[in-house]
């Protein structure tokens, strides 16, 4: 039979359990606990104490492993949540405006695809839409080369889209070119160290890869069943915006896979 | 004295307990309470993360000495370490006259 576990040995257990950072850090915080709990042990019994009172107390003065190790961890360099939020609202940030850029790209690649397959294929709605009469009458108004109706709202459609997606792109430059500024270096280039290297592009391709998948197949199903019935309609528009978005997510794994190769830095 | 109070200074009263000389962990904490009559009293447990921050920032040195019964890792100001002890204890001493300035008007 094992001896039982005395105070001290219960405490450096727990405080083992909550120590995160690098092993040399452990290694010696653990040990300096370890010296000066004994330490303090025996300047207690000494004064009176039995050994496993004089243990207690001398856990007791040295703080709750927790806070203890919670102390460690952040001289050791170790990120918690707190520490995280502000990187991690402003990584997510970075992405959204990459992903409004990459919207901005899909209006620039309709247009585009409208250009060698035509407005229907591109933008006209998918052929089981019955627009209002109103609606209709709006469109032929604001479309006047227009001759039926599905053709005034696939030209208005293209308009609308390359207004919107264009404001969409610029709106998500701007955020880059702010975020390039305030993070590009100091302060703001130390802030985005604490996220691993690794996260923002894992995230972002994994994001832009099942975007991309989905649209694309939308297209793909929309061109197969609308194409039976004799028209393709809004099917291009689905494609181009699933090819921008698989172009995107393999634009993050290539950086993905750069991160992960790149030396470890010296701490 | 409250622990909250003495967490922004407990650099300060560290680095002027290694002025003494070196000593180990367990000792600098002895001193602190010592010379303060039991008025300072941390978690013990969070002055060694308190002393390895000194140690990165080049204010303090420490080495193993396996001279005793028990390996202890012993700190030893460093001359960078002097002056920034120097810097800090006249900056807190202005504060701390005027904040006695204050409260016995």
């Amino acid at each position: 039979m094992t001896a039982p576990e005395t105070p001290i040995e219960t405490y450096l257990d727990a405080v083992l359990g909550e120590l995160r950072g690098p092993a040399p850090s452990i290694r010696r915080m653990l040990a300096e606990t370890e010296t000066h709990l004994r330490e303090a042990a025996d300047a207690a019994e000494a004064d009176g104490l039995d050994r496993v009172a004089a243990e207690r107390a001398a856990v007791e003065r040295f703080g709750a492993p927790g806070e203890v190790a919670r102390a460690a961890n952040e001289g050791a360099g170790v990120r918690t949540v707190r520490h995280l939020a502000v990187p991690g609202v402003l990584a997510a940030v970075r992405l959204g405006a990459v992903g409004l850029v990459a919207v901005g790209v899909t209006g620039v690649a309709s247009a585009g695809l409208r250009a060698m397959a035509g407005s229907a294929y591109v933008y006209a709605d998918p052929s089981g839409v019955r627009p209002s009469a109103a609606s209709c009458a709006h469109w032929m108004a604001a479309q006047p080369a227009a001759r039926t109706c599905a053709q005034a709202a696939a030209l208005e459609n293209a308009s609308d889209t390359l207004l919107l997606r264009g404001a969409a792109g610029i709106l998500g430059v701007l955020i880059l070119a702010v975020l390039a500024l305030a993070l590009g270096r100091g302060h703001g280039r130390r802030l985005l160290r604490a996220l691993p290297s690794a996260l923002e592009p894992t995230i972002g391709a994994a994001l832009f890869l099942a975007a991309g998948v989905a649209m694309l197949a939308l297209g793909l199903s929309g061109a197969l069943v609308t194409g039976a019935a004799g028209t393709t309609s809004g099917a291009g528009q689905w494609l181009a915006s699933g090819v921008v978005a698989i172009a995107a997510a393999l634009a993050y794994a290539a950086l993905l896979v750069r991160r992960v190769s790149a030396p470890i830095p010296a701490r | 004295m409250s622990r909250d109070r003495i967490k922004g200074h407990l650099e300060l009263l560290l680095l002027s307990v290694l002025r003494a000389g070196p000593a180990h962990g367990y000792e600098v904490i002895a001193a602190m309470k010592r010379r303060s009559d039991g008025e300072l009293d941390v978690p013990e447990g969070t002055v060694y993360p308190a002393l390895h921050k000194l140690e990165e920032g080049g204010l303090l040195a420490s080495e193993w000495d396996t001279g005793a019964a028990r390996r202890r890792r012993v700190y030893r100001l460093t001359p960078r370490g002097e002056s920034a002890l120097a810097t800090e204890r006249s900056a807190w001493r202005r504060f701390s006259a005027g904040v006695e300035a204050v409260i016995a008007s």
